[in-house]
């Protein structure tokens, strides 16, 4: 795993190319602490900073083909390289390492164009550069795992992992976008191509840009579709067809050349890697939970049941508020985006542990809700959408078991969810029926911007314009939402591979895998009404796991909130409690803001509704950022001094330079 | 005494944090206005419960769309009035 940034810049970049390469590297160096590179040519400096895991001998990035035409600078991982490998070997494309599937990439690039980023399986981004047409070449993966993001700063095109890079590019400034602020908070992420800051995108999940001269396309590469045909044998079969999709998927994701450990939750999807993992696995597995002193989060017990059930190497990370008041600014630096959890911090401190006792990646059980319809959300969607056509038993009947996890849904208050559902069974926001009442959350928390434009608008306009959608059932629909904003903008991105990477560990989603999420549409609805979430699922590995692990209600995995920040009172708190601060925050209704703050810490914790609790996490989220990025300029002064890159390949092909120097030391 | 009107007025604007002005009117859709969650509907149906002594059966929770000041209000005054 890796960073990748760089700049295309015309008129050719100046004289200062390289320092200023290094600058944006420095950046970023917790993504690849092991070695760093760059490459220069007329109008372009890219580079990579380089967490060794396959082929660390010879993967040295940046990466040409042998003509020395095509350079790429790689971030992610190619599970099916050596596959991939074979063929194009086959196809007569030269090789020069051992088995880098950075060089994977680059060859496959070259045999099949835009065409071979749907072959690959597993998380990447890129940048390739052909230097004799000039062309720039940017891609990302089809679930937007490996992040990508792009600007413009006076005629140049800057790129990078980290838009804290772009900090240290000369006159670049950040601003955070009302508009897009709107969207996080309403939606909880920020649309596909979209960030908190004004005039950063990044590039959406599945798609390439090409940059000419001037000109920049963007097409999308593979669509995001669960129209597969329908799995044509017995439950049994279909059983058994899931289990071996998770078996390959889950052996593709333990190739490395380190030792890879396991993330594990307590949950199913979890248990489910760790199960196969420690099949596959030729020593014995070493797995890594968070464990909280409040038991209202805790799942220490069902983490342990499994980790000795199967045997593993285990270890929890014990963490508390007062963890989470203290850690808060470090992991919304790497995160660059306002929560409305605080979630993320746990995995931030979890990583720390994890790299500390020398792991460089792990095996993690994100996707599988997405896939095997797991979220409530989807239990929820099914009800409001038969909701008219249920007798009143049959509605009751269906909300006491939506969600057995929320005492208002408990049956004291059966009659009044009665109304609520009344009123969410018919769609409001064309494309978003399955959202509706999540939303209705977003938008208490899009209050606290001073401007009431829709913060619902560009979502509208996307699902609008997505290829496919309207043709997709409710659930589908709802799936599609989730792939294309929780997953990649909160799970996989600020709760993922961000704070991972802020200590250097890569971690890797067998339920990510292109052929188990098709195994997962073939199945899905087929042998059972989704009532019982993951049902298929927990058949395919209910002979390997605990009983408790199969039958046990889904707890999803949240940290404290709200009361953490009121009853450590850290510093930074200061940025909302008093008056000055928040008004710099000059794109807020101040108002709003301010009694929000005072509700939150006056109000016993139990009077706090979830909702309130995740705008008050969102607005403190954003002071952090806005402090960290617009304020103190997050790029320029943050990151490692150059000299701590360990710079092991620097190729200058500037012919505007006079002094040609290429040293190459692989 | 204050009217049931103002009672109920008073509720939503110190529970959902907000003022009843030209922007958010009595009439407003106070789900739409992003004002009201589930977790508060629940809650604001106890509170009315209570408050006026009444009791909100699911029948007449289907009837009557709960989701303005008005419309509560309406409802409010037409169940005191039957007791």
């Amino acid at each position: 795993m890796c960073g990748l940034a760089g700049f295309l810049s015309t008129p050719p970049a100046s004289g200062a190319a390289a320092e200023v390469i290094t600058s944006m590297l420095s950046t970023i160096r917790h993504r690849g602490p092991d070695q760093a590179g760059y490459y220069l040519d007329d109008g372009l400096a890219m580079g990579t900073v380089r967490l060794a895991i396959v082929d660390p001998a010879d993967g040295a990035q940046p990466m040409a083909d042998p003509d020395e035409r095509h350079w790429i600078c790689f971030n992610g991982e190619i599970y099916n390289h050596v596959e991939l490998r074979a063929e194009l070997e086959g196809l007569g494309r030269p090789f020069r390492t051992d088995h880098s599937d950075t060089e994977v990439a680059l060859q496959a690039w070259i045999q099949w164009g835009p065409a071979c980023f749907a072959r690959f399986n597993g998380p990447f981004a890129l940048a390739i550069r052909d230097n004799v047409t000039g062309r720039l070449v940017l891609a990302r993966d089809r679930y937007g795992k490996r992040p990508l993001y792009y600007a413009e700063q006076g005629g140049a095109l800057l790129f990078a992992s980290e838009m804290k890079s772009f900090g240290a590019f000369p006159g670049f400034r950040f601003e955070l976008s009302p508009q897009d602020l709107a969207a996080i908070y309403a939606v909880w992420t920020p649309l596909p191509d979209r960030t908190p800051f004004a005039g950063v995108r990044q590039l959406p999940m599945g798609s390439y840009l090409e940059v000419d001269g001037d000109r920049r396309s963007l097409h999308p590469y593979e669509e995001l579709s669960f129209d597969v045909p329908g799995f044509d044998g017995t439950e049994a079969q279909a059983v058994e067809f899931v289990r071996e999709s998770l078996r390959t998927a889950v052996e593709l994701r333990l190739r490395s050349d380190v030792e890879v450990g396991v993330y594990l939750s307590g949950g199913l999807d979890s248990s489910v890697v760790t199960s196969l993992a420690t099949q596959l696995s030729r020593h014995q597995v070493r797995t890594f939970s968070v464990a909280f002193k409040d038991k209202n989060f805790d799942e220490s017990d069902s983490q342990l049941l499994v980790a000795e059930h199967l045997g593993t190497e285990h270890c929890a990370v014990p963490v508390t508020g007062a963890d989470i008041a203290d850690n808060l600014p470090a992991a919304v630096y790497h995160a660059e985006m306002p929560t409305f959890r605080t979630s993320f911090v746990p995995m931030f401190l979890l990583s720390r542990h994890v790299r500390d006792a020398g792991i460089k990646t792990v095996l993690s059980g994100e996707g599988s809700d997405e896939a095997f319809l797991g979220y409530s959300l989807f239990r929820e969607t099914m009800l409001r959408e038969r909701w008219h056509r249920l007798d009143d038993s049959g509605r009751r009947a269906a909300l006491a078991t939506l969600h057995p996890e929320l005492a208002h849904f408990g049956p004291a208050h059966q009659s009044h969810l009665l109304g609520l559902y009344q009123q969410f069974a018919t769609e409001r926001m064309p494309g978003l029926f399955s959202h509706e009442l999540r939303y209705q959350n977003g938008r208490f928390a899009a209050r606290l911007l001073a401007s009431r434009e829709d913060p619902f608008a560009g979502l509208l306009d996307l699902v609008a314009h997505a290829p496919g959608y309207r043709a997709m059932s409710a659930v589908q629909k709802a799936q599609w939402l989730e792939y294309k904003t929780l997953l990649p903008g909160f799970l996989l991105s600020t709760q993922g591979e961000r704070v991972a990477l802020a200590h250097s560990v890569e971690n890797r989603c067998p339920f990510l895998d292109p052929a188990v999420v098709r195994a997962a549409s073939s199945v899905n609805l087929r042998f059972d009404d989704g009532w019982n979430e993951k049902a298929l699922l927990k058949k395919a590995f209910r002979a390997e796991l605990p009983q408790w692990t199969t039958s046990r209600p889904k707890q999803p995995y949240r940290a404290p909130g709200s009361e953490a920040f009121k009853e450590n009172r850290p510093d930074y708190l200061e940025l909302l409690l008093s008056d000055a601060e928040l008004g710099k925050l000059d794109f807020l209704d101040q108002r709003f803001a301010r009694r929000l703050t005072d509700r939150i810490m006056t109000s016993p914790v139990e009077e706090v509704s979830t909702k309130e609790d995740q705008a008050f996490v969102y607005l403190l989220t954003t002071a952090v950022l806005h402090r960290q990025f617009v304020l103190d300029g997050a790029g320029r002064t943050s990151g490692a001094p150059a000299g701590a890159l360990d710079l092991k390949v620097t190729v200058d092909r500037r012919r505007s330079v006079q002094t040609v120097k290429e040293t190459q030391t692989r | 005494m204050e009217s049931t009107t103002e009672i109920i007025r008073s509720y939503l604007e110190e529970r959902f944090l907000f003022e009843f002005d030209e922007e958010i009117t009595p009439d407003t859709d106070l789900f739409k206005a992003g004002v009201i969650d589930s977790f508060g509907y629940v809650r604001m149906m106890k509170f009315l419960e209570s408050e006026f002594a009444v009791t909100i059966d699911s029948d007449e929770i289907l009837m009557d769309v709960l989701v303005s000041l008005t419309a509560i209000d309406v409802f409010i005054q037409k169940k005191l009035a039957e007791i």
